[in-house]
């Protein structure tokens, strides 16, 4: 997990910046999504405690109100929790 | 005259009402760093579009009106939100130096948590698919306490 890292602060950008970050961010969920798929059963049951099922699915850090298939989710079953 | 502040979710999604992006998510998957905007954007089509092929939640920070009691994570009886009580309280300090964060004075979690929440903001992922423990742990709505079930645990490296 993240250490704090007192020398460092969190990356500021311009607006004009927002589409190369946004693709950086894009390759950055899709290593996400892919690592998710390749966890052993080992890591699966660590991280999840047992639940193994419920790992193929993302964690929503917020509120949701909506249905998941409008947020471009390319088929996922429910998130947890929800 | 300008419209009275409105207390914004820094969690929010894309579709919520006056939704604005106010952040994007770079990093690794298993050190998400969140990037800040000098001003936070308005939601459109074509910003959304930046996300494609994944979820706009998976990429960008939205921020939105706190939906307050119609909202899982709302604690009606306190009237606070147990999402920033539990970011405090369960995940680890990704930074100690604050965002530079176009949202603050608006936002739910730091009228409410202050700094402590903004050291831990930068790591969080709206649409997560590789959260540690504390992650999965503090965006589950039954989960009202904040207190760690074990030792944080990585997720496989990308
Ligand atoms: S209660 Fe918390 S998570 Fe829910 S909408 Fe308000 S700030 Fe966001």
């Amino acid at each position: 997990m993240n250490q704090p890292s007192p020398a460092c602060k969190p990356a500021h950008i311009a607006n004009t910046d927002v589409e190369a970050m946004a693709r950086q961010g894009v390759a950055r969920a899709l290593a996400a999504r892919q690592a998710m798929m390749e966890m052993t059963p080992e890591e699966a049951a660590a991280v999840g405690g047992g639940l193994t099922l419920a790992l193929a699915k993302p964690i929503i850090y917020g509120g949701l109100f909506t249905k998941l298939d409008v947020m471009n989710l390319g088929g996922l079953s429910s998130p947890i929790g929800f | 005259m300008a419209a009275p502040p409105v207390t914004l979710c820094p969690s929010a999604q894309p579709d919520w009402q006056d939704a604005r992006v106010f952040a994007v998510v770079g990093g690794t998957p298993d050190r998400p760093e969140t990037a800040y905007l000098d001003q936070a954007e308005p939601v459109t089509p074509e910003l959304l579009a930046l996300a494609s092929p994944v979820a706009p939640a998976e990429v960008f920070r939205i921020a939105a009106p706190c939906a307050q009691g119609a909202c899982q994570h709302f604690d009606n009886a306190g009237h606070s939100c147990r999402l920033a009580q539990k970011t405090v309280g369960l995940m680890p300090i990704a930074f100690e130096k604050l965002p530079r964060c176009a949202i603050r004075a608006d936002c739910r979690w730091w009228q409410q948590e202050g700094v402590s929440a903004c050291r831990r903001c930068p790591q969080v992922v709206t649409v997560n698919f590789t959260p540690t423990r504390s992650m999965r742990q503090a965006a589950d709505p039954d989960v009202i306490s904040a207190t760690p079930v074990g030792p944080d645990a990585l997720q496989p490296a990308a």
